[in-house]
Parts: C-alpha cells; sequence; structure tokens
C-alpha cells in the first residue's frame, strides 16, 4: 500500500467563469494533518468545496487523487461514500428534516447497509455525549437555529461516525467558544491514526495547538505560497502574512 | 383525537376524507358536518369554538385520482376560545377548500394550516376569509404549496379587519416549493384594515430546492435525487408539524409517505 493517501496535482478551478485556483499541489501521506492558513479571499474555501465535487466550482485542470485513485469527476455523494470528509464551515440548514433522520440515511449511504434502529440509537448516544450534544438535538431540524458552536459539533459528530479516511475541515474552529473549541479539537485530535489523513483550513494557531500539524501551508492568490513544519504557524501568528511574497 | 370519516369511498380504495377532533377547555365546542351531494362532493363543515374552549380539528382529502371534492369549512370562535384548523389537499384531480372564519369574542384566536400537496394534473385552490370583527382577537393563516408536475394551485386569503376592532392580531402566509417548471401557482394574500392600533403581517414566498442544501446532503452520502425527496418531505413536515396529537400527526406522516426516525 502507497504511503501517499491524498494528493492534488496542479489544479486550477473556476467559480462562475472567474478563476479562484492557480495550480495547487499538495500530497497528504497516511497518517498526516496538513494546516492550509491564509488571509479571507484567496481561495481556501473553494479549494474546500472543490475537493469535494461541489458543481458550482468547474475544475479546469489537474487531478484530485484519493488512495491513488482519482476522485475530480466524482459526484459529492460517491466521494463520500469512498470516505472522503469535508466539514463545512457554514453547515446550511435543512428545514424539517430532523438531525436523526439525516444521520441515519447518512450512515446508510456511506456504509452500503442498514442499520438497526437500536444500533443506530445507542451509537449516536455514545458520540452525543462524547461532544456534549444533549438528546434534543436529534428531533430538530437540521441546523436550523443552530449556534456556530452546535453546527461545528454535529460536523465532528458526522466526520466520527462515517469514519473518513480522508477529511478536509474548513475553519471548523470558527463560531466556537473556548470550552467548544477544546472539546472538538480534542475530538478531532483523537480522530486521528496511521491510516487516516486530515486537511485543516483555518485562520488562527488556536486550533493547530490541540491539533498538531505535520505540515503547514500558507496559501495566497488561489494557490500554495509556502510550506513549513509546525513553526509556520507560530511564524505567521506572530508576522502576520506580510513576510510572503503574494501572500 | 375523534376520528370521523367524512367521505365513504368504494371499498377498494383506501381514500376519502378524513377528519380527527380534539376539544379541550372548559368551554363547549361542536364541529358538524353535512354531504350536501349524494355524490358526496360538497361537504359543508361547521366549527364553534364557545367561550373558554379549544377545538383541533385536522382534515385529510385524498379521494381518489379522478375525483373531485369541494370542502366549505364556517368556524366561529367565541371570547377565550381557539380553534386550529389543519387542511391537507393530497388526493382527486380537484379540491377546492374554503373557509369563513368569524373572531366574536375578546381573545378570540384561530389558526389555520393548509397543506397542498400537488401532483400530477390536480387543481386545488384554497380560499380563506378571517374577520376580526371586536378588539382583541387574533388570527395566523398559513397555507403551504409543495408543486410537482403540471399542477396548479391557488391560493387566496383575506385577513379583515373591522372598523373598532382594535389590538387585532393577524399573520398571513403562502409558502410554495416548485418542484416543477410546468407547476403553477398563483398566491394573493389580501389585508383589508379599518382602523389604527392593529399587528398585521402577510406575505407570499416561491421558491424552488436550494442546491447548496442538496451538495450537504450529498456531501454525506445521499443522492441527489435522495436528497431532493428529503427536503420535499421536509417541506410537508414542517406544514403539519404543528398537529397537537401525536398519533394524528404520524398518521398524517405516513399517509403522505413522510418518513420520520423515531427517536426515543
Amino acid at each position: 500500500m502507497s504511503q501517499v493517501l491524498f494528493e492534488i496535482q496542479d489544479l486550477h478551478v473556476s467559480v462562475e467563469g472567474k478563476k479562484v485556483l492557480n495550480g495547487v499541489s499538495l500530497q497528504v501521506n497516511r497518517g498526516e494533518v496538513h494546516a492550509i492558513m491564509g488571509r479571507n479571499g484567496t481561495g481556501k474555501t473553494t479549494l474546500a468545496y472543490t475537493l469535494m465535487g461541489h458543481p458550482k466550482y468547474e475544475v479546469l485542470s489537474g487531478k484530485i487523487l484519493l488512495d491513488g485513485e482519482e476522485i475530480t469527476s466524482l459526484k459529492p455523494e460517491e466521494r463520500a461514500r469512498k470516505r472522503f470528509f469535508l466539514a463545512f464551515q457554514y453547515p446550511v440548514a435543512i428545514p424539517g428534516v430532523s438531525v436523526a433522520s439525516f444521520l441515519r440515511a447518512s450512515l446508510k449511504s456511506v456504509r452500503g447497509e442498514e442499520i438497526q434502529p437500536s444500533q443506530f440509537r445507542s451509537l449516536i448516544r455514545e458520540e452525543l455525549k462524547v461532544l456534549g450534544i444533549p438528546e434534543s438535538f436529534m428531533t430538530r431540524s437540521l441546523n436550523e437555529g443552530f449556534s456556530g458552536g452546535e453546527k461545528k459539533r454535529l460536523e465532528t459528530l458526522q466526520l466520527r461516525l462515517l469514519k473518513p479516511k480522508m477529511a478536509v475541515l474548513d475553519e471548523t474552529d470558527s463560531g466556537l467558544d473556548i470550552d467548544a473549541l477544546r472539546i472538538v479539537s480534542e475530538n478531532l485530535q483523537g480522530y486521528r491514526s496511521p491510516d487516516r489523513g486530515m486537511l485543516v483550513i483555518t485562520h488562527y494557531q488556536r486550533m493547530l495547538n490541540y491539533i498538531k500539524p505535520d505540515v503547514v501551508h500558507v496559501f495566497g492568490s488561489g494557490r500554495i505560497l509556502e510550506s513549513g513544519g509546525p513553526e509556520l504557524a507560530l511564524k505567521l501568528e506572530e508576522q502576520g502574512y506580510e513576510w510572503i511574497e503574494g501572500a | 383525537m375523534k376520528e370521523f370519516t367524512l367521505f365513504k369511498t368504494p371499498a377498494d380504495f383506501q381514500g376519502g376524507v378524513k377528519a380527527w377532533r380534539c376539544e379541550s377547555g372548559s368551554g363547549q365546542s361542536s364541529f358538524h358536518f353535512q354531504e350536501v351531494c349524494e355524490a358526496g362532493l360538497i361537504h359543508d363543515i361547521t366549527l364553534h369554538a364557545g367561550t373558554h374552549s379549544r377545538l383541533e380539528v385536522v382534515i385529510l382529502q385524498n379521494i381518489p385520482e379522478n375525483g373531485n371534492v369541494w370542502i366549505r369549512i364556517k368556524s366561529v370562535v367565541e371570547a377565550h376560545a381557539k380553534i386550529l384548523l389543519t387542511v391537507i389537499q393530497d388526493g382527486g384531480q380537484s379540491s377546492q377548500v374554503e373557509l369563513d372564519s368569524e373572531l366574536l369574542g375578546s381573545d378570540a384566536r384561530i389558526e389555520f394550516r393548509g397543506l397542498q400537496n400537488a401532483k400530477r394534473t390536480q387543481k386545488f385552490s384554497v380560499r380563506a376569509e378571517v374577520n376580526h370583527s371586536i378588539p382583541h382577537t387574533s388570527s395566523d393563516l398559513q397555507v403551504w404549496c409543495a408543486a410537482r408536475d403540471e399542477s396548479r394551485s391557488v391560493f387566496s386569503g383575506s385577513v379583515k379587519i373591522a372598523k373598532g376592532a382594535h389590538h387585532s392580531e393577524a399573520y398571513q402566509k403562502n409558502k410554495n416549493l416548485m418542484l416543477s417548471k410546468r407547476a403553477v401557482v398563483d398566491s394573493f394574500p389580501k389585508l383589508f384594515i379599518e382602523n389604527d392600533n392593529v399587528k398585521c403581517a402577510h406575505g407570499s414566498s416561491t421558491s424552488t430546492l436550494e442546491p447548496d442544501q442538496i451538495v450537504y446532503l450529498q456531501a454525506r452520502g445521499i443522492s441527489a435525487e435522495q436528497a431532493e425527496e428529503m427536503m420535499v418531505q421536509g417541506f410537508l413536515r414542517q406544514a403539519i408539524s404543528g398537529v397537537g396529537d401525536p398519533l394524528c400527526r404520524d398518521d398524517l406522516y405516513a399517509r403522505l409517505g413522510i418518513r420520520e426516525e423515531i427517536w426515543s
């Protein structure tokens, strides 16, 4: 088995006719966590949506590979079934669809098999406890009226349930208070394993205090401008992006 | 809730117009219906909520595919009383619902929820009129429509606040979910206010399924087709989630094909 889990090769992407990504390349090995940092509007979320297969984002050229298999043209649900996961920066509300119904449908689709109601409930209850989510969430409409922190906890719960081998976390730390940040980050850190990979998109060092990245990339003008070890995130925290050309 | 079958259909079809009734409060309320035509095409329903009573009525129309039905409802609400009325139009070829409601006592309130689950070439209409005749009354009128295929739906709402009916509160909403380019909905929410010092709002929204919502569900392994179906079911579920009796509500969900994960 190759050590490379996830690879982006020279990815160029446009959104509604406007070019946003200009040749992104990176490689995540099994067990690694990579962080992407960068100013607002540099294309980080475009990268996240493109990796998930959002139809609004058009891949002009380049490739996305998961476990050696090209997934560039797959639909989002096909990527999810191959155990690719995106934790959304702004999870949308879906009125009238309960969290429980959604999670059951999602689990069934990703696992490709029915899960017994009692097994489903005990599985969910376990995860709710770990993440400090009240059980009453299960009967609420998905993300409707949820605070920023509640949405991010629910995203984390989904990640833990669906057990992806590659996860992209798009500003999962935004909208979290200090306690929620700790709970979510510790859970994400706990999700690390030698056969999984993570790409953490963030503005701040604070989340990286819990999820120690192996590689940090600086994003600017729709591409990676600089890569380094964890010390790069600390330098950005202290000095900002001024010193990086093009950031 | 007490259950009634208003319209008996041939034994080989499990459809018709069904009604459930629930009464509470210290006052008296009543519910009468009459089939005007022998064929059962017209139903006259009278609802009366006497002082300090609460009457909840749910009416489901799921007559056979080629049937036509006209449901006329008159309601009277007296002081400190409340009527909660839900009417679902699901079956038949054409179906008209007419509601005329009078709020006759202080603190009288009516809440009306209409749901049109329109498909094929069905033609559904709701005409609802609420009269606030005296001060301190309130109403909440909502009609939700999921419009598929080549269906046509009409909502005409009219809330009248008479002279002297100060401190009335009236809310009116028509929400349409367009699921086909060939479906047509017409929406006419109207307010007639003859004095100051009232709180009123009315509006109509017409939309399609939101692509970002579909993508979110897809990103969790759910196909686009299943995502759309889940969202439509969510829309229908929202419209009737206010039905007070859980057994009645679950029965309605089942009849409308709304799958709900039971969490207990």
